[in-house]
Formats: structure tokens, C-alpha cells, sequence
């Protein structure tokens, strides 16, 4: 005997299959399966009870939680939707039509705002239509004139207006839940009948980015970042700010990409001979959808000719040229910019890394690390320098164009830090210290912060009192 | 207080910005000054190898054979320059290969060490805990050599010759005297940098030792010791480079913190775990305190000066004249800080 379908308990499919848990999370003897089985029937007259001491509107509002997982078990497809959607917004179902048995058969592939990328579809116009889930009929692959007559007898006026508008040839309904909607695509495509009518169920694979970023546990950062310098570091800041969920990057360098580039950057073979800011973009265009990127083909010090750009919530330095970082961010306390600003530098040999975050106007910055505190002298060195002083540590291969050896590991590490702290938008200073092998093997004498740091002596992070210096250049006025 | 000093402190408080003169520089040259390194020292090691070589050449054909090491602070790395009023001078152990059995009176064998060793050009002194060779040129000292005669037990643990001829035979023994154990738990104690800041904390309140208290009832190796319970290495939090000053002040909160009753005790970690400050007056011990109170007081002192130079002018008073004092700092002047090759990249 067939089970009549289910609609509007959760946990449960329209064949009657119960859910007592995802496969994620559970953990049990794979030989075990008594004890499998009578915790599996256990769980599922739990749940049986549980939902059936709810009121229907609760246990129909719970059931919407699983709407897209209900339909996903029916069989119905899922469409791509990188949009997000409005009620204000015209939306259209990126349509592809194939001949099937003589007939005509048109699937939608994507559910857009105005823009199509895949191509031999059409454009079709869809409504929108935001329900309760007490409004929906059970939904399932097709649907049916019954379906639709049972739709309509449920809608107030204003949505059966848009239900019956002749010009779409679908609905996105959107049920809330506690997870924000869920969303459901119902698909007739052409005009049909009344009582020949017909249409196909989709659930809405969301791409946009809000959707994107809560699925990390994070949440959206509405802030502009500017970057400069993106190499090794600069490149995986830009991608990291980007998955965290930074609304708007600025990417700035005038830099080609060339295959000595390979072995640590985050881009790959096909951007050789492009310039590492396009390529960049197109890469994070892609990666994250609806990311506000501005890709400024230019050194860094002509993209700040013009003084602060205005609107910036941060800015990395992440050139490779300390006196160029530290000429920037003495203009920025001297103009007083309202802006953090974080500098990021890797050391030769797996040594480690540095991230520091200073914002105008409160002391403790990069040039405070270059003064003997014993004698507010200023100093040739960094005197947080992981490598003894006085010794070349760049390399050469080609007999030209030397470089300095570092991985991408010790790239991404010191980009993690720089990244954190401008997610904190805290001032302070990280750092991390690596392995010594590879620079004993090199024949390079660590300084005495690499040997704290790498003892546990000293904290990796510090907070601006800690580093202060009253004589500083840059900061102490 | 310099009234500089205090404008400079001013300046800076009204910023909330509290600057330390740590001195670290002037501590390491401080301790370069007073190093003074069995290792390094080639006169130090002639000494030593002209007395063996009269002992081997001169000591009596039917004595047992033995074999020699050195103690005291040259073997534990904390020698310090003597003062120019002191002659320098060096612990020698001699091991015998034989038991205290065959030396019932230890007095014996001192006074066969002493045989071997007596020229014109020196004087060969038994004193209780040791043979004692002083050298001397011109009538003048020019330094001594002490030699502790051991003999080895049935488990192999060195008993020290403790006898002078003035002493009754029953009081003539052999004691549980672990150098060599020592030797060893005090190197192994800290390891890297940390085992180098605790030799140069040592050194400096061994020369603070002979400038303030002198030699009676405070042996260095009670400080050495009591280093070795109490001291903690200390770093600058920024670039990980030592701290010494902070370190010395530190160990002296600890001392004066384990100070019990009227003294301080500090019991070696070895046989025959006497307490190293034992010999001590009550008055001595009060005297003790007051002044390592005082050299805590200047350390911290010293730490609040904002320039480098008020500093070791304080940390001079107690160190002596082999502290440096840099030359003032003057902020008005442009310094330039040069070029450097770093080893830094993105």
C-alpha cells in the first residue's frame, strides 16, 4: 500500500522517510548496528511525539525551516540565485528549451535581476511573491491545476493580483523562517490553459553573498578596505577580507604577474603577464558574489597623490618596501587620517611574520619599532627583526633579479594576521615565528626576538603601551 | 633627581606614556668588564697547570694516584675580576683514588698535597676546608690557589678532606661534599639565554658583593645558589632582547621574600646541603637585608629614569666604577639612523 505523501511536519519527507539527524555530527561503532537501529527507532518516536504535541501553526513554522530540504528529498532541482532578492527588484528565470520526444521541454537554470551568464537561455520574467507557509498548498515536483486553484483560494488580493499577472511565467515565493526564507520557485513557463495548467517545483540555491557569508558563522563587515601591494600576502588579505565578508575592496598595485610569482601567490598560470590587479578581481568576482571590488592599476604612492581616500575604513600596506610603508603612514599621522592602518611584512627562511595596526591620532605605530628605547634614538633596523642584523638574506636563481625566499605558508600566516586585525579594527602588533631550519641551513643568524618568540619568552601579541615610544618621529605628536 | 630628568618625565606623563631606562647595553658591557673566564683567561689556566705539574712531579711516589677538576665559580661560570685590594683566586679539587678508609686521619693526605707543593717563591697553608698555595712575588701576594682534597666512598661519593693540624684527631673527617653534582645542577639549571642572563645577574651581585659587603660570612657561592633557586630570566616583551635589570630586581624581591625570620637561608642542593649563610651574625644578617633592600631600591630607581644616562649614574653607586655611563642624551640633536638590509618582504 502506498503512504499518502506527508506535508508540514518537520523532519519528515513526502514519502514518509523521518530525519532524526544530518549525517554531520554523529559518531558510533560502524559494527554496531543493534544499537544503531534502537537508537535510530528511539530518536524517531521522539521526534513523532515531540511534533505531535506542537499546534498545527507550530509545527507548519518549524516545517518551514525544512521547506528547501522537503522539496530537495521530493526531487525537485535546485536553480542558482547569486541575486538578493526584493520586492522591488524585477526578477527573470534564465531559461534553456531542448526538444524532448517532440516536444518542448524548458528548464530554468538561474534566477536573476536583469543579467544572464549561461548562455543559449532566455530571459523570462518571474513574480515575487512573499507567503506564509500556512498559505502554501503541499508542494511537490509538479504541480497541478487543483494545486494552483487551492494556491489562489489562499492568497489575499494584492498577491493573487501578482499570482494571476499574465506576464510572468513563474513565482519566486519566499516563506520566512528562523533562518531568514526560504525560497521556491514555481515554473509554468508558457500561457496554458486553466485547466490544463502545469508547472515545475525548484528550490533557490542562494549565492549571494549575505547568504554566502552566514553559512561561514560570520556575518557581513560593512567597511572599505584598501589594499596596496598585492603580492604574496597583499594577494591572500584581499581574498581572506573578501570570504570574511568586507563589503568593499580597493585593490592597488601596478605590478605584472610573471611566473616567478607562482610559487606563493594566490593566483595561477593563467594570470602570467597580466597585470596581478585584474587578474585579482576577476578571481574574487568570482569567488564571492555581490563583492564591491575597485582594481586601481597604480604604485601606491600615486594613488595617495591626492591624500586620503576618503571613505576607507582601512588601509594594508603590504608592498615589500618598508620605507615606502613608513613614509605612508607618517603622512597619515601628520594629515591625521581617520583610518586604520595595517602593515604586513613576511621574514626570509620561514622566520615568521609581522602585522601592525595603528590608526592616526593614538600613539604606538610601525616607526616606533625602529628606536632604542634606552635611548629614543632611531635605529636602522626594525628592532623587532627576526634575522640578526647585517646579514643579506635575498637570493638569486637567474643570475638577476634577486628575491627574497619565503613560502606561501609563511605568506599566508602573516596575511592571516594582518586580516585579523583589520576585522578587530584594533591597533596592536602580531607576530609569528616559524622554524629556524631552513635559515640555519641558509647560514642565517636569528636576532634575539625570533629566539623569544620561538621560546614562548615573549607574547606574539602586543598592544600599543607595550611598543610606545615617546620620541617617536611619527606618532608621538 | 636631574631637574632635566624631571621635565622629561612630565612631558611624557601628561601623555600617559611612562618610559624605563632599562640600560641593557651598559649591563652586557658591565659584564664584559667583570667576566672573568677560566675559559678566556690564559694566565688563569698557567697558574693551574704549573701547580699540577709541581704536584705530579714532587708528590711523595707512595701516595695514591688522583685526578683533578675545577670548582668553584670558574667551573660554575660566575668568576668575577677581583677588586684591585683582593688577589684573584681558584678552587682546585683533587680526587684520590681511594677511600676515606685508608685515610682514617685526613689530615694525612693535606699534609702530603702540602709537601709536594712548598717553595721559596710561596707560602702552602692547610686551612680546614682546604690546602691553600699563595703565591707570592716581591714579598707581595699575587694570588692563591685553594686545593680540596677528596677521597671517594663506596658509593662513589667524594668526601672532602675537613682538617687543620690544630684540630683534634676526632675532629679531623671527611664530609659528603658533592662538587662536582653541583657544578653540574647549577649549568644545567637554565639552558640558552636564559642560563646566559643568570651567569651575568650572578656576576653582578658577586662584584656588588665585594664593593659593598666583602668577603666575611657572605660567600659568593650563597649567591650563586640562591640564584640558582630564586632567579627568573626577564625579556623585553617588544623584541625579546634581555632585561637585566629587571631580572636583578626581581631576584632580590624573591630573596628578600624567602628571608625567614632574622636570615636568610640558603641550603646548597647538594651534600652536604649546609646552609651557605650560616656562619652569619644576626647583625650581619640585618646589614645583609638593609643593603640588598637598598640595591633593589636603586634598581627600581633606576628603571623609572626616562634616559639612560640618570640611570646608570644610579646604577653606578651600586655596581662601582666598572658600570658605564653613557654620555646624556640630547633629543634636540638629529640623529639619523642609517641603512639596514632587511630581511622582510610580501
Amino acid at each position: 500500500m502506498k503512504t499518502p505523501p506527508f506535508w508540514g511536519w518537520p523532519h519528515i519527507s513526502d514519502s514518509g522517510s523521518i530525519c532524526v539527524n544530518d549525517k554531520e555530527g554523529l559518531d558510533y561503532d560502524p559494527d554496531d548496528f543493534e544499537g544503531v537501529l534502537g537508537w535510530l527507532v528511539c530518536e524517531a518516536a521522539k521526534l513523532l511525539h515531540e511534533n505531535q504535541l506542537l499546534s498545527e501553526d507550530k509545527r507548519l513554522q518549524a516545517f518551514s525551516d525544512e521547506l528547501e530540504g522537503y522539496l530537495k528529498c521530493c526531487g525537485a532541482k535546485p536553480v542558482r540565485c547569486d541575486a538578493l532578492l526584493a520586492n522591488s527588484q524585477q526578477l527573470y528565470a534564465e531559461v534553456r528549451t531542448h526538444k524532448e520526444r517532440a516536444r518542448y521541454v524548458s528548464t530554468v537554470l538561474r534566477v536573476n535581476t536583469g543579467s544572464t551568464s549561461t548562455s543559449s537561455t532566455q530571459q523570462e520574467k518571474l513574480g515575487f511573491l512573499d507567503v506564509s507557509i500556512q498559505q502554501l498548498p503541499r508542494l511537490r515536483t509538479n504541480l497541478d491545476p487543483e494545486w494552483r486553484d487551492e494556491f489562489l483560494s489562499r492568497l489575499d488580493s494584492s498577491q493573487y493580483d501578482v499570482a494571476l499577472s499574465t506576464e510572468y511565467r513563474g513565482l519566486v515565493l519566499r516563506t520566512a523562517n528562523s533562518y531568514g526564507a526560504a525560497l521556491v520557485l514555481v515554473y509554468w513557463g508558457r500561457k496554458q490553459k486553466k485547466d490544463e495548467w502545469q508547472a515545475h517545483t525548484y528550490y533557490l540555491q542562494r549565492q549571494d553573498r549575505d547568504y554566502v557569508i552566514q553559512r561561514t558563522g560570520g556575518s557581513t563587515y560593512d567597511r572599505h578596505v584598501v589594499i596596496a601591494g598585492l603580492g604574496a600576502i597583499g594577494s591572500r588579505v584581499a581574498e581572506h577580507l573578501a570570504l570574511a565578508g568586507v563589503k568593499k575592496l580597493t585593490l592597488v598595485d601596478h605590478d605584472k604577474f610573471s611566473a616567478d610569482n607562482l610559487g606563493r601567490h594566490l593566483l595561477g598560470m593563467d594570470a602570467i603577464g597580466e597585470h596581478k590587479i585584474t587578474e585579482l578581481e576577476k578571481h574574487l568576482k568570482n569567488r564571492i558574489p555581490g563583492l564591491n571590488i575597485s582594481a586601481q592599476k597604480a604604485h601606491i604612492n600615486k594613488f595617495l597623490r591626492k591624500g586620503f581616500p576618503q571613505g576607507t575604513d582601512a588601509i594594508v600596506l603590504t608592498t615589500g618596501n618598508s620605507p615606502t610603508e613608513r613614509a605612508i603612514i607618517r603622512r597619515a599621522y601628520q594629515e591625521d587620517w581617520p583610518t586604520l592602518i595595517v602593515s604586513a611584512s613576511v621574514e626570509a627562511w620561514g622566520l615568521g611574520g609581522h602585522a601592525i595596526a595603528m590608526r592616526p591620532g593614538s600613539p604606538g605605530c610601525l616607526e616606533c619599532l625602529y628606536y632604542d628605547p634606552d635611548f629614543q634614538n632611531p635605529v636602522a633596523q626594525m628592532r623587532t627583526s627576526l634575522i640578526a642584523p647585517g646579514q643579506s638574506v635575498t637570493r638569486q636563481l637567474t643570475g638577476c633579479g634577486a628575491f627574497t625566499p619565503y613560502s606561501s605558508i609563511d605568506a599566508n600566516r602573516t596575511a592571516m594576521l594582518a586580516v585579523e586585525r583589520v576585522l578587530d579594527n584594533l591597533s596592536g602588533y602580531s607576530r609569528w615565528a616559524g622554524k629556524i631550519e631552513q635559515a640555519r641551513q641558509a647560514g642565517i643568524q636569528p636576532s634575539a626576538t625570533y629566539r623569544s618568540l620561538a621560546e614562548a619568552r615573549i607574547p606574539l601579541t602586543l598592544e600599543p603601551p607595550d611598543y610606545i615610544q615617546p620620541e617617536c618621529i611619527c606618532c608621538s605628536n | 633627581m636631574a631637574a632635566g630628568s624631571l621635565q622629561y618625565i612630565e612631558r611624557y606623563s601628561q601623555k600617559g606614556i611612562f618610559p624605563m631606562a632599562h640600560a641593557q647595553s651598559q649591563f652586557e658591557s658591565f659584564h664584559d668588564e667583570i667576566l672573568l673566564s677560566f675559559d678566556t683567561n690564559a694566565k688563569l689556566r698557567e697558574r693551574r697547570e704549573a701547580l699540577l705539574k709541581d704536584l705530579k712531579d714532587n708528590i711523595d711516589e707512595d701516595a695514591h694516584g688522583y685526578s683533578h677538576f675545577i670548582q668553584g665559580s670558574y667551573a660554575l661560570h660566575t668568576g668575577v675580576t677581583p677588586l684591585p685590594d683582593n688577589d684573584p683566586d681558584m678552587d682546585v679539587g683533587l680526587i684520590f683514588d681511594c677511600s676515606p678508609e685508608d685515610y682514617p686521619d685526613s689530615l694525612t693526605l693535606k699534609k702530603i698535597v702540602r709537601k709536594a707543593l712548598e717553595r721559596p717563591n710561596r707560602t702552602v697553608k692547610i686551612r680546614r676546608p682546604c690546602v691553600t698555595v699563595t703565591y707570592l712575588k716581591d714579598g707581595k701576594v699575587t694570588h692563591h690557589i685553594d686545593l680540596a682534597i677528596y677521597t671517594l666512598n663506596a658509593d662513589s661519593q667524594t668526601q672532602l678532606a675537613k682538617s687543620r693540624e690544630t684540630d683534634a684527631v676526632e675532629d679531623r673527617i671527611w664530609e659528603a661534599s658533592e662538587a662536582r653534582e653541583l657544578i653540574k645542577k647549577i649549568a644545567d639549571r637554565f639552558e640558552g639565554d636564559d642560563r646566559k642572563q643568570f651567569r651575568r645577574v650572578v656576576r653582578a651581585l658577586k662584584r656588588w658583593r665585594d664593593i659593598k659587603l666583602g668577603h666575611a660570612n657572605a660567600p659568593s657561592v650563597g649567591l650563586t645558589v640562591a640564584a640558582y633557586n630564586w632567579f627568573s630570566a626577564r625579556y623585553d616583551n617588544v623584541d625579546g632582547r634581555p632585561r637585566d635589570l629587571l631580572a636583578i630586581r626581581d631576584l632580590l624581591n624573591e630573596l628578600l621574600s624567602n628571608w625567614s625570620w632574622s636570615r636568610l637561608e640558603v641550603h646548597l642542593p647538594v651534600a652536604p646541603n649546609t646552609d651557605l649563610f650560616e656562619k652569619m651574625t644576626e647583625a650581619q644578617a640585618s646589614d645583609l637585608k638593609q643593603r640588598l633592600k637598598g640595591l633593589r631600591d636603586s634598581l627600581s630607581e633606576a628603571l623609572d629614569q626616562p634616559d639612560t644616562h640618570e640611570a646608570c649614574k644610579v646604577l653606578k653607586k651600586q655596581f662601582g666604577n666598572d658600570f658605564p655611563v653613557p654620555p646624556k642624551s640630547d633629543t634636540t640633536k638629529e640623529v639619523f639612523a642609517g641603512v639596514s638590509l632587511t630581511g622582510r618582504s610580501a
